[in-house]
């Protein structure tokens, strides 16, 4: 059992930072503290969390839980991306495998800035098992995760969705979810003619292709959501009038992106897909409702932009907590 | 029994539940789009790429056309080739690949012809009629004049004799976008708008300043109004004075022929500074929308003091560059660039100071200056505040330095505060320190450049970045009498500032006694 406090004392973190600055005021647009768990993707989380940092200056803290990883590296001094104005930098690296975990929130509790807003990127496949994440928690204004595409899924999903129906103190937002912005478009762009919007209440059947399950559960959870149907079991909701509809999910492609949707009602298909180099989406309908395909762009944003959208993001978005209530009921 | 409908019209059809949370920047309102002058470089260069990246950020409507005009012999498919290889040479991203090149190509169509020839303005009728039709654009036009100013009036004369004005069109609307220069001065400006507004009302005008477009600017919109602490202090009781910088490392390059019917004072001056000042000087408005913006603009223009032609060598200063070195490099003098008369009197850097007599601003001088061959690249608006107003420290206090907020507007985006601080340890030893803030940059989506940012804004009838003919012709008011000065008097200094300096020492003038220009 792990017991042991960090080595050094908070207090001293900040005087060496006090002095790398010498005359420079320190400025900041957040505390920004990161949690990191796994060895395979440890550098990509550090070297994302600096980038970030890099752009919108930062308090950085990051809680280094990989397995062996102990000690406190702590960054000061100019930083910044080539060519654009200079940083100055203020990290702190903490190793806290053995470390109990209130000591750990101790330890960021006294090392963050007041009055600006505090974000926590929790880098880590476990979520609602482990202590740091609800100790950390009521520190959090914001709260950024990733659930698409560990080496759990979908338990992450799952528990996510119970962990935060009930704890809905800090914003929160979910990489998985904010990669499905583009798909929800094109699907609503389906319906938008007021003469094909009475389609959505006689559909029949969804299938989503993705790399992995958590964008499939989203999209599933999401139409649900917005057409208030009910869960009937992993396969299949209920529509308002309690006519069943089918519900395909299926492993396709790389992980965390969709391959395609396909939503039947009783007189058409419609089918959205990737198509050219993968920057476009391809919309097609046919039946009764049917048109000619048209192509319009997917959007290929990247995780470290999504994390700064999610950063700049001030408020749950209510669709999306709707969206993960349902998908957590297809997970049971 | 199987039907074919048009795409949707776009996101505005709220009663779709599956609309609910999605923050979808698309126009909703399908429309055309028609350039003038589509053969042109601004076409080349900034305005197709533009509407391109509209079409990749997802920003256009789902049902859109684009028709170029102008008298190259092209065809729809000449049109369409020449604008991929547009696309492919300057658009920010990149190549243009199918399959969205494919669609987007399809929506390209082009007119050839005169500028004066009615016929070839029937034909483009007739295209934007078939277009309504085909691609259900609605009868929403969108003409953009992108010729040079001399066709301005006969287009827009051209457009009203085809049946394409704002008043033969009933079923959606008809808009049209100006590029600057809006005239030469006072008279030419009017008579511009006396032609565009037989046709346009004003509303339906949209005059492009794309410096107005540059996210910084907008930035000086979140600093005053989204903070408490500096609205109150916003005035002559704490302000001593303001300074605008627009400085340009770069000479007139190839733009020399125009460069010397225009000037400092006429290219950046008259329309780019101004409106910072304008900004900077306004009054808060009610509400975020276009005409409360512009309403409040307006009314610091026309409170500015009129320059009287006798006091002008206190008011306005004029440079012009000699050969020097930027960044190490030797560089050509003014007169010495390409298409540039020898002899030339054409100011390439300009000062004026002025004072707006208004409650809020009366006795503050407001210097805006821009020059090209400058020191270095910077555009800033600096707010020097008034002296403490009681010597607390004695001695040591005669080393208190005035507060200075700086919004910095590139290269660097950001704002920095000089205030005063005492020095740790035993003695009160005051020394100024300045608390920067930038944000940084290196990866995520960056700003949209100014031309897609303001076609989509007029696309949306969004006109808050667009300048107002009132403002336009109370900013000529001011900098006319200037203009007309300083082409009856010629400066015999000129060339007065080595490229690479400061500029002209003659700009010293200008100042008031306490006063003095920042380092460029």
């Amino acid at each position: 059992m792990s017991t042991a406090a960090p080595e050094i004392h908070p207090d001293e973190i900040r005087l060496r930072w006090r002095e790398a600055r010498g005359g420079t005021p320190s400025t900041a647009t957040m505390n920004f503290i990161v949690y990191v768990e796994n060895e395979r993707y440890r550098e990509w989380v550090l070297s994302r969390t600096q980038r970030l940092a890099d752009k919108h200056p930062s308090r950085v803290i990051v809680l280094d839980a990989v397995k062996g990883r102990s000690g406190v590296e702590i960054t000061t001094g100019e930083g910044g991306a080539s060519g654009g104005p200079s940083i100055f930098r203020e990290r702190v690296d903490l190793g806290v495998d053995g470390i109990r975990a209130a000591h750990r929130v101790q330890f960021v509790e006294s090392l963050l800035v007041k009055d600006i807003p505090t974000v926590l990127f929790w880098a880590a496949d476990r979520l609602f098992e482990s202590n740091t994440f609800k100790a950390l928690l009521p520190l959090m204004q914001h709260v950024i995760l990733d659930s698409s595409g560990s080496g759990k899924e979908p338990n992450a999903l799952r528990e996510f969705a119970g962990f935060f129906s009930e704890h809905r103190a800090a914003a929160l937002d979910d990489l998985a979810w904010m990669r499905l912005e583009p798909w929800r478009d094109v699907v609503a762009q389906f319906f938008d003619p007021p003469d094909v919007q009475g389609e959505l209440f006689s559909l029949r059947s969804i299938a989503v292709a993705s790399g992995s399950e958590s964008e499939a559960l989203y999209l599933g959870g999401w139409l649900a959501g917005r057409l208030g149907w009910t869960v009937r079991d992993p396969s299949g909701f209920a529509d308002r009038a309690g006519s069943p509809i089918a519900f395909a999910r299926r492993r396709e492609g790389e992980i965390r992106r969709v391959r395609s949707v396909e939503l039947k009602s009783a007189t058409s298909t419609y089918r959205a897909y990737v198509a050219g180099e993968g920057d476009a989406i391809c919309l097609e309908v046919t039946g009764g409702f049917q048109r000619a395909p048209q192509h319009v762009p997917l959007q290929a944003i990247d995780n470290m932009s999504l994390i700064e959208r999610a950063i700049l993001n001030r408020h749950t978005d209510e669709v999306f907590l709707d969206s993960l209530r349902m998908a957590g009921a297809l997970l049971g | 029994m199987s039907q074919t409908i048009a795409p949707p019209a776009g996101p505005s059809e709220q009663s779709n539940p599956l609309r609910a949370g999605l923050s979808t920047n698309r126009i909703s309102e399908p429309c055309n789009v028609i350039f003038f002058g589509a053969s042109g470089d601004l076409m080349k260069r900034m305005l197709m790429p533009a509407m391109y990246n509209l079409r990749l950020g997802d920003v256009l409507p789902m049902n859109y056309g684009i028709v170029g005009f102008s008298r190259t012999e092209w065809d729809d498919d000449g049109f369409r080739n020449a604008m991929k290889a547009s696309i492919d040479e300057f658009s920010r991203s990149g190549e243009a690949k199918d399959p969205l090149w494919s669609d987007f190509a399809k929506r390209l169509f082009y007119v050839s012809g005169d500028f004066d020839d009615v016929k070839c303005y029937k034909l483009l009728k007739e295209r934007l009629d078939r277009n309504d039709k085909e691609l259900g654009t609605k009868h929403n036009r969108l003409f953009y004049l992108s010729t040079p100013p001399g066709l301005f009036t006969k287009i827009v004369d051209m457009l009203e004799q085809a049946g394409l004005s704002p008043n033969d069109n009933k079923e959606g609307w008809t808009r049209i976008i100006v590029e600057k220069p809006f005239g030469t001065d006072l008279a030419s400006a009017r008579a511009l708008q006396a032609e565009i507004s037989k046709v346009f009302d004003e509303r339906l005008v949209y005059r492009i300043d794309h410096y107005l477009g540059k996210e910084p600017v907008q930035d000086i919109m979140a600093l005053r109004f989204a903070n408490v602490i500096f609205e109150p202090i916003w005035n002559r009781r704490y302000i001593e004075s303001v300074q605008m910088t627009a400085a340009e490392t770069v000479g007139v390059e190839l733009r020399g022929g125009y460069y010397e019917t225009s000037g400092a004072l006429r290219d950046m001056i008259q329309n780019h500074v101004m409106n910072l000042f304008a900004l900077v000087a306004m009054e808060p408005p009610v509400s975020p929308d276009a005409d409360s913006i512009r309403d409040e603009k307006l009314k610091v223009l026309r409170a500015v003091r009129p320059i009287e032609p006798d006091d002008l060598s206190t008011f306005a200063a004029r440079g012009q560059y000699a050969a020097g070195t930027i960044n190490g490099k030797p560089v050509p003098g003014y007169r010495q660039e390409p298409d540039v008369n020898p002899k030339s009197n054409t100011e390439t850097f300009a000062a004026i100071k002025l004072y707006v007599d208004n409650w809020r601003w009366a006795g503050v001088p407001f210097y805006l200056r821009s020059g090209k061959r400058l020191a270095s690249k910077i555009s800033e608006i600096a707010i020097r505040f008034k002296d403490i107003p009681h010597r607390l420290f004695g001695d040591i206090g005669d080393d208190i330095e005035h507060n200075v907020l700086v919004m910095k507007i590139q290269p660097e985006e950001g704002v920095s505060l000089r205030f005063s601080a005492k020095v740790p340890g035993p003695k009160m030893h005051i020394r100024s320190v300045s608390m920067d803030f930038n944000y940084g940059t290196g990866f995520g989506i960056a700003s949209p450049p100014a031309y897609e940012r303001l076609i989509g804004d007029a696309m949306r009838g969004d006109a808050t970045l667009f300048t107002r003919w009132d403002a336009v012709e109370a900013a000529w008011q001011i900098v006319t009498p200037i203009l007309e000065r300083w082409s009856v008097l010629k400066d015999t200094s000129f060339p007065n500032y080595a490229a690479g300096s400061q500029g002209p020492v003659q700009a010293e003038a200008i100042l008031e006694d306490d006063d003095a220009w920042r380092r460029i």
